[in-house]
């Protein structure tokens, strides 16, 4: 069982001496600052301890829950380097790093055993692919009885009854829409909003909540207060792990990938360098991945990962037969305008 | 009396703070709305909030869910300020107690605790369809209603404490002269005692509007869809989209909806009422027309009232004092304040990992967590030393304010009380980052004296509204006297002004210090998430775990704020 407890993360942290700290002078230490998904102790216990004590480099890990995109954007711009690197999504990274002049340092480790060994799909000049989530579809085994196999059966609610949930946010809802429609996963992309949106028109009403952060989604599967919630997969295992009766859909699981990037300009990038280098080993990966039920993205980890657990995590060959990559220059191009009508549509 | 440079200087502390802290990083922050990203200027942005409808329509639910929550604030803070006002000292001491105790609790905190409270599982449908009420759970939870209850329970203190000021001043011999001329308690309320504190009802209401129109925390957990606010758009522009000229754009258009209000209030009841004194500029035209109507409306309604106490024949009684009736409410209001803290205590001794109806397993493991933790107590300690050092910022800055303030007289001291409460009207987020950009040219991003400045502009408006309304009660023909006496300005303060307001002061502190305990944004987006305050920590495990975690400091901070309350009691008492 996944215990989510920050005692230990929160020792490193508390480091950090109550009276103020200028950022000029932590740039002398040897030290990083990384913005990680704050998901307990998972962050120092798979990379953050084991790289201090290989290097003697300290690491201060600073929590975020949401995409980081306008915090990192305001210390590249301002030369303020609060943090030096940072956990962000794919879609984030090539958003940043297509910016303007860019908002991230080039990586490159290109001679690292890890980057090599890194799949194509999970890497660019500017990131490192350390995990794989997963949208999936979390439901109570005490009130759905039928287990759900597609988003074309958590779309019927004749066929499968029950209370649903569904994310607040143009993306996972439009391709969990037309993937609901019918439409074929190789097919997915570009969307067709037009199609989506007929597709939820008709779905509306029978959407009791529209989670915004994946806390809530945990909270709406344990508490029973909804039947059906598609939410990312480690947010469903959480569920699952406090003991709830919930399981998971692994059909069609919608894949997105969490790496490093550098902040352009810091004055530690070489640290993080070294740092993201070191992070790309199976057996830190595999760590992180027990802890945070997300899947490692070197395919080396799942074999040292007890299958009991490997088997809750995306990148485990049965979870893995139907996954879908989704196309994160499609929403990075498409963002604004998607928010915009899904707004619209929402409130209307 | 005071030269006009003298002046000036007074109001130099608050000049430098809010002109170099708040006025110039918003003000860059929404010129960016007219510009492109080469610095030519566009109205693109205005048009697309016009063009797309929905931004519009967003904002007119706000302000919807806003006038709903001031009405439903001032309906029942106005029976607690009531009999807080009018109670003796001794009681006064528990009212002020119990009224006070959710203020010091978390507002996110009392919105998790909501989630629980109305959820399927929760205690309230667990109730009804154990008694046989309902057959199945009713969906209390995400519905306007949800919105509309979350966010009056954390306005109400606010609204109790700005009418209290104004009531405690109202002469009672008024009313009992009332009932001498033969009016019904009833009539002499509606007649006497309503009109007197009109403006501190008016003040409440202008205070619960302006902040309810930014709340986006609330609607985003209450409520469904149809309850998004204003600032959940402007805060995904600035935060998913970072569209940050779109985002200045919306925020302008939430701050000419919060002036349009302003003015209409200024014209009604005037601003400086908002410090609780009746109104002294006159208003004018039809907005003189509304507030005649309202007096008069309500001096009908006592005797209507009245009319059908007569009616009925019941007895009038002949002594003046808090009815049961009214302190039966004043009540059910604490009750309703207290309910969502009085839950989480039951919920921190759960052993499960969530935020769960009933409580099962029950421990001292969340507790145990919280206390062992370094990064829980240093925030702790952080998040009080941040709140003491901002009541003593927004002091030195507010009080010499005030002085000067109450020279002023006509459009000076509207255009000084409008500058002095700006603060309020623009949301807090859109504060914390433009402050960043100011702490990274000085070096402050991420440093207590960061989070202190920030909070200090924050919390000012509220300090400042509280000192007022203390000094506008002041003779100064005491300060006079003094100087008459040979006393230097500076004597005079020290010796006479300061020790007759210092009660009226340790409030205004309070206030602030509250204030300050309770504000996220700055620690957030100013600070980088470095300096973690308390309300960061809460927000964090709020978001990431939404863990029992959260009652247990939730309960903690109940029993120390409790055990400061009482001794300040105690201490006055002595």
């Amino acid at each position: 069982m996944v215990r989510y407890s920050p005692t230990r993360r929160h020792l490193v942290a508390g480091g950090a001496a109550l009276l103020a700290m200028p950022a000029i002078l932590r740039a002398q230490a040897r030290k990083i600052v990384v913005r990680d998904l704050g998901i307990g102790t998972s962050f120092m216990d798979a990379y953050g301890k084991a790289f201090t004590a290989a290097t003697g480099i300290e690491v201060q890990p600073v929590t975020g829950a949401n995409d980081p995109i306008a915090l990192i954007k305001q210390m590249v711009d301002a030369k303020t380097y609060t943090w030096d690197m940072s956990i962000v999504s794919r879609q984030v990274a090539n958003q940043l790093a297509a910016d303007g002049a860019g908002y991230l340092e080039p990586l490159k480790i290109d001679d690292a055993p890890g980057w090599k060994a890194l799949p194509e799909m999970f890497r660019s000049p500017f990131y490192a692919g350390n995990d794989v989530v997963a949208t999936v579809l979390g439901y109570r085994t005490d009130k759905v009885k039928t287990p759900p196999k597609s988003w074309a059966d958590f779309f019927d609610t004749a066929k499968i009854p029950g209370r649903r949930a569904m994310r607040r946010s143009p993306v996972d809802s439009m391709e969990q829409a037309l993937l609901g429609d019918g439409v074929a996963g190789d097919r997915l992309f570009p969307l067709d909003f037009d199609r989506a949106y007929k597709r939820l028109d008709a779905m509306k009403k029978n959407v009791a909540v529209w989670w915004t952060s994946g806390a809530q989604s945990t909270q709406l599967l344990q508490s029973g207060e909804v039947d059906l919630c598609p939410t990312w997969n480690g947010r469903a295992q959480a569920a699952v792990n406090s003991g709830a009766p919930v399981a998971i859909m692994w059909d069609q699981a919608l894949w997105q990938s969490e790496g490093w990037a550098i902040l352009k300009g810091t004055p530690n990038a070489d640290l993080c360098r070294e740092f993201i280098k070191f992070a790309l080993a199976p057996e830190r990966q595999a760590i992180f991945a027990k802890a945070t039920g997300y899947g490692p993205t070197l395919p080396a980890a799942i074999n040292s990962i007890d299958p009991a657990v490997a088997k809750t995590l995306p990148t485990f060959p049965a979870n893995r037969a139907s996954a879908i990559l989704v196309d994160v220059d499609f929403w990075t191009k498409n963002r604004d305008l998607a928010a915009e009508r899904f707004n619209k549509w929402i409130v209307g | 009396m005071i030269a006009p440079t003298r002046t000036l200087l007074l109001f130099l502390p608050a000049g430098i703070l809010l002109g170099l802290f708040f006025i110039g990083p918003i003000g860059s922050f929404l010129m960016q709305g007219f510009f492109t990203r080469d610095g030519g200027p566009t109205a693109e942005h205005l048009s697309r909030v016009w063009a797309a409808g929905t931004y519009l329509q967003v904002m007119a639910a706000s302000v919807k869910i806003a006038v709903w929550v001031t009405l439903l604030s001032i309906l029942a803070a106005y029976p607690a300020a009531y009999v807080l006002a009018t109670a003796d000292r001794r009681a006064k001491g528990y009212w002020t107690l119990f009224i006070l105790l959710p203020f010091w609790s978390s507002f996110l905190v009392r919105t998790f605790a909501w989630i629980v409270l109305l959820g399927r599982q929760g205690p309230l449908n667990a109730g009804l369809t154990g008694a046989g009420l309902t057959e199945a759970p009713l969906d209390l939870l995400y519905t306007h209603g949800a919105v509309l209850i979350g966010m009056t329970n954390v306005l109400v203190p606010f609204a109790i404490l700005t009418m209290v000021g104004v009531m405690e001043r109202i002469d009672r011999g008024l009313v009992a002269a009332a009932g001498t001329l033969g009016a019904r308690p009833v009539q002499a309320f509606f007649r006497v005692y309503l009109p007197l504190s009109m403006p501190g009802v008016t003040a409440a209401a202008l205070l619960v509007f302006i902040t309810a129109l930014g709340f986006f925390i609330a609607p985003a957990l209450l409520g469904s869809a149809r309850e998004t606010m204003i600032a959940q758009l402007i805060i995904q522009q600035v935060m998913e989209l970072v569209n940050w000229p779109f985002a200045a754009i919306l925020c302008l258009t939430l701050l000419a909806v919060a002036l349009v209000i302003f003015w209409a209030f200024d014209r009604l009841v005037g601003l400086s009422t908002l410090a609780g004194q009746p109104s002294g500029h006159a208003a004018g035209g039809v907005m003189r027309g509304i507030g005649a109507l309202g007096i008069r409306l309500s001096g009908g309604i006592g005797d209507i009232l009245a009319a059908i106490a007569n009616r009925i024949g019941l007895p009038a009684p002949l002594t003046q004092g808090t009815s049961a009736p009214i302190r039966m409410s004043a009540a059910v209001v604490v009750l309703f304040l207290l309910v969502p803290l009085l839950l989480l205590i039951p919920v921190s001794f759960t052993g499960k990992t969530y935020l769960s109806w009933p409580p099962v397993d029950l421990g001292l493991h969340w507790y145990q967590e919280v206390l062992t933790s370094p990064v829980w107590l240093g925030a702790a300690l952080r998040s009080f030393i941040v709140a003491g050092l901002t009541a003593l910022v927004c002091f030195i800055v507010a009080v010499p304010t005030a002085f000067a303030f109450l020279k002023l007289s006509g459009r000076t001291a509207s255009a000084a009380f409008a500058l002095m409460i700006s603060p309020l009207l623009v949301p807090r987020l859109v504060i914390a980052v433009a402050l960043f950009y100011v702490y990274a040219r000085l070096g402050l991003v991420g440093t207590i004296t960061g989070l202190v400045i920030g909070h200090a502009v924050i919390a000012l408006p509220f300090f400042f509204i509280a000192v007022i309304a203390v000094l506008k009660t002041y003779d100064t023909r005491l300060d006079l006297a003094a100087a008459s006496l040979g006393a230097t300005p500076w004597q005079t303060a020290r010796r006479i002004t300061l020790p007759l307001i210092s009660g009226g002061l340790v409030s205004a502190g309070l206030f602030a210090f509250v204030v300050s305990l309770d504000e996220l944004n700055i620690a957030l987006f100013a600070a980088g998430g470095l300096q973690s305050t308390l309300p960061k920590l809460m927000w964090d495990e709020a978001t990431l775990r939404f863990s029992p975690l959260l009652a247990a400091v939730s309960t903690l901070v109940l029993i120390v704020m409790s055990a400061v309350v009482l001794l300040a009691a105690r201490l006055r008492r002595i």
